[in-house]
């Protein structure tokens, strides 16, 4: 669990832009898997963190997304959901190399461009692009964890290797 | 089949991740480690519990073993020694009231507790 414990912290990060938010979830993860699935066969046990792991993400979602709905209804402000916003994602954030031009520096540069791009995906996107490829979850794997199909799996993977292809083009060496 | 770019983009995302991950604060891994301690804590408390009906459970299991081993004994002479010796090693397993949940999940709690070594 220790290998697995910090990627899944900055998973959840991403997905929820908040770190104590993240420990939260993580923490959530971990208690439930403990208390249900120890007498599971061990080849199971990280697709199934990740697959609660993912619920929690979701949850969190939603209950997100009520409360600023009642908060906007409260303020009579139009609200809005990060999800549904319009427009690219990627153009309301500042650029990672802005305050950072020296060349010493570049391979930080390169990480926080990776990160705010993941930031910025969609959020199912983001999600099965990070399990397929940092925690090397397969295809039915992905699907489980996040609870839709395989095809959907591939869909979301394909778009978010594509955008970040494009996205992180000019830190290619 | 992926083409060479495209792998060697994806080891450079993951290498920026992993990196990324190893950059966590103290006080964040700190936080991580005690988020584990206590999932271990409380599957602990969970088997503790599940260990009160345990001895009821055991002492039903010995008698239906020694009524087992005892019926089939005077009957089948031609059992061999080391079965009969499982039987009993059994039926002291479960008369021991150990936490039998604990012993079936010892490769879990490893799991939970340690390193990438560990699965």
């Amino acid at each position: 669990m220790a290998g697995v414990e910090r990627r899944a912290l900055r998973m959840a990060e991403f997905a929820v832009g908040d770190r104590d938010q993240a420990l939260d979830l993580v923490q959530d993860a971990m208690m439930r898997l403990a208390g249900r699935y120890a007498d599971r066969p061990a080849a199971q046990w990280p697709p199934l963190f990740h697959r609660i792991l993912q619920n929690r993400i979701r949850d969190w979602r939603r209950r997100e997304r009520l409360r600023r709905r009642l908060h906007a209804w409260w303020d009579g402000s139009p609200g809005g959901d990060p999800d549904e916003a319009q427009g690219d994602p990627m153009d309301r954030l500042p650029d990672p190399r802005g305050a950072t031009p020296l060349k010493e520096i570049a391979r930080a540069g390169a990480i926080a461009a990776l990160e705010h791009a993941l930031r910025a995906l969609p959020p199912r996107q983001q999600q099965a692009f990070l399990l397929r490829v940092w925690e090397g979850l397969g295809v039915a794997q992905t699907a489980r964890a996040l609870g839709c199909s395989e095809g959907s799996v591939k869909t979301h993977y394909a778009r978010a290797l594509r955008t970040l292809r494009s996205r992180l083009e000019e830190y290619r060496p | 089949m992926r083409a060479a770019g495209e792998e060697e983009f994806l080891r450079r995302v993951r290498e920026g991740l992993d990196a990324g991950a190893g950059a966590l604060d103290a006080a964040t891994v700190m936080r991580l480690h005690r988020a584990r301690a206590h999932a271990i804590e409380a599957a602990g408390g969970r088997a503790r519990r599940v260990r009160g009906w345990v001895p009821a459970a055991a002492a039903a299991g010995v008698v239906a073993l020694v009524v087992w081993i005892g019926w089939s004994g005077p009957m089948h002479r031609q059992t061999p020694a080391p079965a009969v010796a499982a039987r009993l090693e059994a039926a002291e397993v479960l008369a021991s009231g150990a936490n039998l949940d604990l012993y079936e999940n010892l490769d879990f709690y490893a799991w939970l507790a340690h390193g990438p070594g560990h699965g």
